[in-house]
């Protein structure tokens, strides 16, 4: 079961639980409804004037003149449509469908008076024509109010059903036609039409009234009606309109390539009028009732388990099929009744899934295009692509069969072809539906600018851009000009050397020493003398260095002796990148890495770091055993820069540290994939906190890489629920794609995590109502989310991973959208067996919707609240976030519940320090014989909040009484 | 005394952490201090330069400038935050009306907190364009 379908509440009336078995959800009864009112009133009207056109043109013509009809159909029907659509820019939703059942009207009314005063065969002729522009009136009125009150989900879901509708129409129609033309002339079926179609303007009203916000037209919508003409062609630029539009023209060719050949059999069949209009009247009934049926029971199911390509090929293999069955039929010389029987059953077939399936298919193509393609789309089919091709179908047919005297079975070969073409177009239709729903869900990226291009105007602007007055923008200028290796880059830096921001001097400095620009020398040379402010001075002089002058040592070994310490930091970097066995610096260093100062240690810290070479680790383990922190903090980065394999093992014990967590997990950073054993080592240490834990593994996956890969799947079962969360994100994060041969190790899991989801659920929903659960039930939910993100995490391993990623991004949006399109990828992509139990928990369910869906693989009990809070502690306790052991212990504490106390009992062994505190709190309350002595065990927690709160709950107790 | 769990759930009630994952204000609920005063006692006074805010916990707070009083606050109510992101002088003066409990933040716990939650950022962006907009309100 998935969300297509709706869980069935068995508190719900009986026909409320039909609904909810057909897929139509409490809230969208009204709009169903309502859509299926105006189908079925449409389709009493269409079946009128069915009826009463073909009769009389049969009557007066042979049905190979339908061919013409279909030409006229396209030079009418098309600039109907336009007119239609230009004349009701800026209209409201109301006026715009008001406009074309008013057209249907007035032809009915012209046409009936007509028909009253003339029995013209011109006239008689043109009825088939009203026919055909009256059902692509009332076809687009509904299409234009399905679209707007429909997302793409519940189109799926619901458009079968309302769209059936027209059918129950048919049926019904159908058999009240034969009843009606016993009292009626068959000209006055027309009148009955206006009659119906006067109800779908109430219905229509109705409609618009209750869906005021949601049909509301926007300004912007007013704006693209405007450039309406012009875009619709523009449409077909696209290859997916293209194709869907080859598809929809080779529809309309079935079309009326099998209307002729039905009508042609049936006329010869039936010779007399009266038969005839009978028998066309109860082909509808049955056609209808049976579309009816498909609309309402096979729709959704089908599109369900096979997707929307099954919507697509659906058509054109059954037509296939019957054509030529019927052609092969023909010239074999079977019994001409035979013939006329599949004929029949063809025609059948094409009006129950051209009507249930196809046009359905094609709403839903649509609506994985933005808005504005998604209205020009559905508009060009049925007002251009439809008329038109139907008039080229049309020509086809009259020049095959008035020209060319080609019989059914002829042209039915040639039909055949056509779906053949279609099935091959649906391969494509089908890859570009997903890519459209991917495209759709992708995170919109900010762009890039394109730098190996630029101009001679734009590298103009970029070198103005040295002068600012905006270091920020001089720095963005010299990163492009270095970037793209500008050949005067030298003589730039040069001149912005001189800037008067000590910012720009400074970054300057840096750059050239990076670049080792030595044609610079002199002009560093010259900084050096002329830098008022110390810092960039300072860096002059290790610029100096990195440009390794022959006179270095000479020049810079005067600033060692200066009290200014930038001086000192520079001339000491200097010496010691360009010469580490310096002797002069080398005492330097070492005496302020054992002195007394702390500025002192940390000077010699960040000149370590500025350095960055191995061969001063050796001074460096001594700052890393340092106890301040400061000096720590500066150490660790310096161990980062410096890259010595021996030091990574001091980083990774510095994780433990929580002040020193940050620097640590940048240190190791800069160490890649040298410290993966180290880290891997650290994340198994049975000491490690749950904190500890987490930034290991945001290291590892910073690192990437396959190692990096494999480490993370080493530890994928965790006990610790948090971290395998972060790990799973990890994995995710670098795109992991599980072998086929492991894929079953992740289903398994998914179907662990969606067990585990079911029974939070039901947790959840027992402990819903009641007050003093409130807390649990928060974080109960909390987990519940974390799981929801392992489950999509985990299908994103098994297929492809940043469609399944963007798809996650998307799936809890407040963009309505965006979030049916992430839900349709995942519909589309999953397989039937991961889809049943995972859509459930992602779509717009209840709890008590989403446990009925998953009943049937993961039974749940209810429970009373209090014997669900037992049950969550005695069942989920050991499995359960930190966050979740503290609320349960809290809340037993504030229930005095005492049969819980082992599990308080067991927490004061716990590695958190919260659950610690909470169980010693919760233990206070329960109040055991032993607790003081417990208490004063835990008096020396290593943790100040715990013994402090040890010593708040000793001192509490009464004294106790002295001993006999 | 406050259990950390305590001071997690009064972070919780608070504008700025109300969208943080408890278990995220976990971190913070273990540095926060827990500050007592009794009735009557000055808590801050106007041009001290603060560098946190406070939450009442428990108890109510009067804020007063010299002999105007500006307010009373209540349980959950929340004064300082300015001050904690951008040490100022005090604007104000904060008096405990009764006995109360308050939970003191220093600017630089809250900035780490921000460094490692976008949905503190985001609380504290809301607090701000909510004063924004209380002042241009005042202006009109």
């Amino acid at each position: 079961m998935t969300d297509t379908t709706v869980a069935v509440d068995t508190s719900l009336s009986t026909t409320e639980q039909w609904l909810a078995r057909l897929g139509v959800r409490p809230d969208e009864r009204t709009v169903t409804t309502l859509l299926f009112s105006n189908m079925f009133l449409s389709g009493i009207a269409i079946g009128m004037i069915r009826v009463c056109a073909l009769t009389l043109f049969l009557k007066h013509f042979g049905s190979e003149q339908l061919a013409l009809v279909a030409i006229l159909l396209a030079v009418a029907g098309m600039p109907t449509t336009l007119l239609i659509d230009k004349f009701t820019i800026g209209f409201s939703t109301r006026a715009h469908v008001f406009t074309i059942l008013g057209i249907v009207m007035g032809g009915l009314l012209l046409f009936r008076a007509l028909l009253g005063l003339t029995d013209s065969t011109v006239l008689v002729f043109t009825l088939p024509l009203f026919f055909e522009l009256a059902y692509m009136l009332f076809s687009l009125q509904f299409i234009f109010l399905l679209t707007r009150l429909l997302n793409v989900r519940q189109a799926k879901r619901l458009s079968g059903i309302a769209r059936s509708g027209e059918f129950v129409a048919e049926m019904c129609g159908g058999f009240l036609v034969v009843i009606l033309l016993n009292f009626l002339k068959l000209e006055d079926l027309l009148v009955v039409a206006m009659l119906t179609t006067g109800m779908v303007f109430l219905v229509v009203n109705h409609t618009t009234k209750q869906f005021q916000s949601t049909l509301l037209v926007t300004n912007e919508e007013i704006v693209e009606s405007e450039i309406a003409d012009s875009r619709l062609f523009a449409m077909l630029r696209l290859p997916y309109v293209r194709l869907i539009a080859g598809c929809y023209g080779a529809y309309m060719f079935a079309y009326f390539f099998l209307e002729v050949a039905f009508y042609r059999y049936a006329s010869i069949h039936l010779p007399d009028e009266r038969q005839l209009a009978e028998f066309i009247a109860q082909f509808f009934a049955v056609s209808g009732f049976l579309t009816m049926l498909t609309m309402v029971l096979v729709f959704a199911p089908f599109l369900r388990k096979f997707g929307i390509i099954a919507g697509v090929i659906v058509f054109p293999l059954v037509i296939f099929f019957g054509s030529t069955a019927v052609s092969i039929m023909e010239f074999s010389g079977v019994a001409v009744a035979a013939i006329f029987a599949v004929m029949v059953a063809t025609n059948c077939a094409r009006f129950i899934l051209q009507a249930a399936i196809w046009k359905p298919s094609v709403a839903i193509l649509f609506q994985v295009l933005p808005d504005r393609q998604r209205t020009a789309g559905t508009s060009l089919m049925e007002g251009v692509i439809d008329p038109l091709s139907g008039g080229i179908a049309g020509l086809c047919l009259y020049i095959l069969i008035d020209t060319m005297g080609w019989e059914p079975k002829h042209f039915l070969v040639l039909l055949s072809v056509l779906m053949a073409c279609w099935l091959v177009l649906s391969i494509f239709i089908r890859r570009l539906y997903l890519s459209n729903l991917v495209v759709s869900i992708q995170k919109r990226k900010l762009g890039e600018l394109s730098i190996t291009e630029l101009d001679d105007a734009s590298l103009d602007i970029i070198k103005a851009g040295l002068t600012s007055s905006y270091p920020a923008e001089i720095f963005y200028c010299l990163n492009l000009l270095e970037t793209i290796e500008h050949p005067e880059i030298t003589e730039l830096l040069k001149q912005v050397l001189s800037n008067s921001n000590r910012e720009v001097r400074m970054d300057v400095l840096k750059r050239i020493a990076s670049m080792k620009i030595r044609p610079l020398i002199g002009h560093i040379s010259k900084r050096i003398e002329i830098e008022t402010d110390r810092a960039v001075r300072g860096q002059a002089l290790i610029t100096y260095a990195a440009l390794a002058p022959d006179d270095i040592i000479e020049k810079l070994s005067i600033y060692l002796e200066e009290l200014d310490p930038d001086l000192t930091h520079g001339a000491l970097v200097g010496i010691l990148t360009h010469n580490p066995e310096n002797e002069k610096a080398n005492g330097f260093l070492l005496r302020s890495v054992r002195s007394v100062s702390i500025q002192d240690r940390l000077f010699a810290t960040k000149v370590m770091a500025d350095i960055g070479s191995k061969h001063f680790s050796g001074f460096l383990v001594e700052l890393l055993e340092d106890k301040e922190n400061t000096i720590l903090e500066q150490a660790i980065y310096a161990a980062g820069q410096m890259g010595d394999d021996r030091l990574i093992n001091s980083l990774v014990s510095k994780l433990t540290n929580p002040a020193l967590l940050p620097a640590a997990s940048t240190a190791l950073r800069l160490y890649g994939e040298e410290a993966l054993y180290d880290l891997d080592q650290g994340f198994s240490s049975p000491e490690a906190s749950r904190e500890e834990r987490l930034h290991i593994i945001d290291i590892i996956r910073a690192e990437g890489g396959v190692r990096a890969t494999e480490i993370l799947l080493r530890h994928i079962d965790v006990e610790q629920p948090e971290i395998r969360h972060r790990i799973l994100l990890s994995l995710a994060g670098l795109h992991y794609q599980a072998d086929p041969d492991d894929q079953y190790i992740f289903v398994n899991k998914l179907d662990e995590e969606v067990y585990s989801i079911t029974w939070l659920l039901a947790a959840m929903e027992d402990i819903y109502d009641v007050d003093q659960y409130q807390l649990v039930h928060s974080a109960l939910c909390h987990e519940l989310d974390v799981k929801r993100d392992n489950m999509l995490l985990l299908i994103s391993f098994l297929f492809p991973s940043i469609v399944m990623l963007d798809t996650r991004a998307n799936i809890d949006s407040k963009v309505t959208e965006l979030r049916i399109f992430a839900l349709e990828v995942l519909d589309n992509l999953l397989t039937g067996e991961i889809k049943q139990i995972v859509l459930p928990l992602l779509d717009d369910l209840t709890v008590a919707e989403r446990l009925t869906a998953l009943e049937e693989k993961f039974p749940q009990e209810s429970m009373s609240a209090e014997n669900r809070f037992n049950d969550i502690v005695e069942s989920h306790f050991d499995d359960a976030f930190f966050w979740t052991r503290n609320t349960l212990l809290y809340q037993i504490g504030q229930d005095r519940e005492s049969g819980l106390i082992g599990k308080v009992r067991e927490s004061l062994q716990d590695g958190e320090a919260t659950i610690r505190e909470t169980g010693l709190w919760a233990l206070s309350r329960l109040e055991p014989s032993d607790l003081r002595r417990t208490l004063q065990i835990h008096v020396g927690d290593a943790h100040e909040n715990v013994s402090d709160i040890v010593r708040y709950l000793l001192a509490g107790l009464p004294e106790p009484e002295p001993t006999q | 005394m406050l259990l950390t769990i305590e001071k997690v759930l009064i972070l919780k009630s608070v504008n700025i952490f109300s969208s943080v994952p408890e278990a995220q204000l976990v971190d913070l609920a273990t540095i926060v201090e827990s500050v007592e005063f009794d009735a009557g006692e000055i808590i801050m006074h106007k041009g001290d330069l603060g560098s946190s805010m406070y939450i009442v916990a428990d108890g109510k707070v009067r804020i007063f400038d010299e002999e105007q009083e500006l307010g009373i606050l209540g349980n959950r109510a929340v004064f300082g935050d300015l001050a904690a992101l951008d040490p100022e002088p005090r604007a104000a003066s904060v008096q405990a009306v009764e006995d109360c409990t308050l939970l003191r933040i220093e600017g630089e716990s809250l900035y780490e907190l921000m460094a490692g939650n976008r949905e503190v950022t985001r609380g504290i962006v809301h607090v701000l364009c909510n004063y924004a907009r209380q002042n241009l309100v005042r202006q009109k």
